[in-house]
């Protein structure tokens, strides 16, 4: 376990079930400040429920969550999340330019919310990093799945967090975006804690400081033992393996 | 055209014109949040079962708005639980309450002596013997729905949209959800003293199905939205005076005309496109 610098986040005999079916058990890990932490395992291995926890979307039903030393409801505005179903509600009548603004929403306190220049030079600024400037005004049924992909990207960025969530990112971007998003994150993690599920490690893994085994459980494998070599080695083989380390171990074996 | 001025003139048509004005602006913004949030069937349930409010009414012979407008809140807030609670199972609920407030609501007047004949009123609306009373009553809601859009905008659009993420920004998402349920039962009863009880649910869902192919945004679409329920009314009216026919079904049928020639015209520019 890496404990280098403050944990960010903290999952303290976690438990999480739905309706009686247990889906985490007994999680404990931390997360330092600035890590790169790529979540893997198989699907219904809980990765999505962990980070519905860490946005608290989701509460534990045994332990604690801690995001910033606190409750993840009261750190809201320095949480940036992506999810992973980005096709909901394609019919809706909403531009890119509105569904970004969406994610300037946590920064207001109060209770009516409403939109100010700076809101907007936010949205504008990240619009046009997220090469969608041409699209502000579009509706967002109409975008091919990458667009899509960045728009969600475009929204959790533009509150400014200090930690990021993404469920899946990559799923249907195109690779040449790939590598450039994986490129922004990179120098996103410079000052931002940055947590990934994803199942593409060929190109993750050269990003990645520290990985997460989930599956029922979590292994965190921190920056110490991803060394050079392990990286390397993890950089070809699919994720399945890597995550349940037969035949092909390149990780620790779980303790 | 002479026809025309000469039906204008006529007090009770003017009167029905400017409540079908006051109803579309309602049913423009309720029929497109219920439309963009899936919940046109549980409005239907919450219409329905608001017959229960009005046998409740005749029974005791008290005030049927007032006592139709908290039955069907009730239902509308008990509905928003139950299908939280339960979304896999949403469709079966509310049949439930459709159908059991129906139920309660024909008991508590067949054992009423007298009020029977008030039955196809509730069915299928009466426009034309509208009350000022009833106008006042439309234009407060009115202006409560005005008000509430725009204070909240940017909480509803980012509530239908995108429940989930909502939530993650801090907006009290159900909160929202629920409002927006129990504005859409008064809407509702609004809307039958017109269209009826049959029928309303054409009135919540076409005018704004049609609306969303052409907006960009929520707003537009309910000004759209409000725009076609008005002439869908205005038209409806018209018509149905002239022929001699009850004014809500003929509504629902130019309104279902409407939707079949753009549906139509939208299946031809796909086709041709691609």
């Amino acid at each position: 376990m890496d404990n280098t610098g403050k944990a960010v986040v903290e999952f303290e005999n976690v438990s999480f079930s739905y309706d009686g079916h247990e889906v985490l058990k007994d999680v404990n890990f931390r997360v330092p400040e600035r890590d790169f932490l790529a979540l893997l395992g198989p699907n219904g291995g809980g990765k999505t429920t962990l980070i519905k926890l860490c946005v608290g979307l989701l509460r534990p039903k045994k332990g604690v969550v801690r995001v910033f030393g606190v409750d993840p409801g009261k750190v809201r505005h320095r949480i940036g999340y992506v999810p992973q179903d980005i096709n909901r509600n394609k019919e809706f009548p909403i531009s890119v330019f509105d569904v970004v603004m969406t994610g300037r929403l946590a920064k207001k306190k109060g209770l009516r919310r409403s939109i100010s220049e700076e809101d907007r030079r936010k949205v504008e600024e990240i619009l046009e990093q997220m090469h969608l400037s041409s699209y502000r005004n579009r509706r967002i049924g109409e975008l091919s799945g990458g667009q899509k992909q960045r728009v969600f990207i475009a929204r959790a960025l533009v509150g400014d967090p200090e930690i990021l969530f993404m469920d899946e990112p990559t799923a249907s971007v195109d690779p040449a975006f790939q590598t450039e998003l994986y490129d922004l994150l990179r120098q996103l993690n410079e000052r931002l804690t940055i947590i990934v599920v994803s199942h593409d490690m060929s190109v993750l893994s050269s990003y990645v400081k520290s990985i997460a085994c989930v599956n029922g459980t979590v292994f965190y494998h921190g920056a110490q033992e991803l060394t050079e070599e392990v990286v390397t080695k993890i950089y070809h083989c699919p994720v399945e393996l890597i995550a349940h380390g037969v035949p092909h171990r390149v990780l620790k074996e779980h303790r | 055209m002479t026809e025309w001025i000469e039906w204008f003139q006529l007090d009770f048509m003017r009167q029905a014109l400017l409540a079908s004005f006051l109803a579309a602006v309602a049913c423009g913004i309720i029929g497109t949040l219920v439309v963009v949030n899936r919940m046109v069937f549980l409005a239907g349930g919450i219409a329905h079962a608001a017959y229960g409010g009005v046998g409740l009414a005749l029974f005791l012979r008290f005030p049927i708005l007032p006592v139709v407008t908290s039955f069907s809140a009730l239902c509308a807030f008990f509905l928003g639980i139950i299908t939280f609670r339960k979304p896999h199972h949403t469709d079966a609920l509310v049949s439930a309450i459709w159908s059991i407030g129906m139920a309660f609501g024909a008991l508590l007047v067949s054992l009423t002596p007298g009020y029977q004949s008030d039955l196809m009123g509730y069915l299928f609306g009466s426009i034309l013997t509208i009350l000022p009373s009833d106008i006042l009553i439309m234009l407060i809601l009115d202006g409560v729905l005005i008000v509430w859009i725009s204070l909240f905008y940017q909480e509803i659009v980012t509530v239908s949209y995108d429940p989930e993420y909502a939530q993650v920004v801090g907006i009290p998402a159900t909160a929202i959800y629920y409002f927006i349920l129990v504005l859409t039962s008064i809407t509702v009863i609004l809307l039958m003293r017109f269209v009826g009880l049959i029928l309303v649910l054409a009135m919540l869902s076409i005018p704004s199905y049609l609306a969303e192919h052409y907006s960009g945004s929520l707003k537009v679409m309910m000004v759209l939205s409000s725009i076609f329920s008005f002439v869908f009314m205005a038209l409806g009216l018209w018509v149905a005076y002239e022929l001699n026919l009850p004014a809500g079904p003929v509504m629902i049928i130019i309104s279902g005309i409407s939707f079949s020639v753009v549906e139509a015209i939208n299946y031809v520019c796909r086709h041709k496109k691609s």
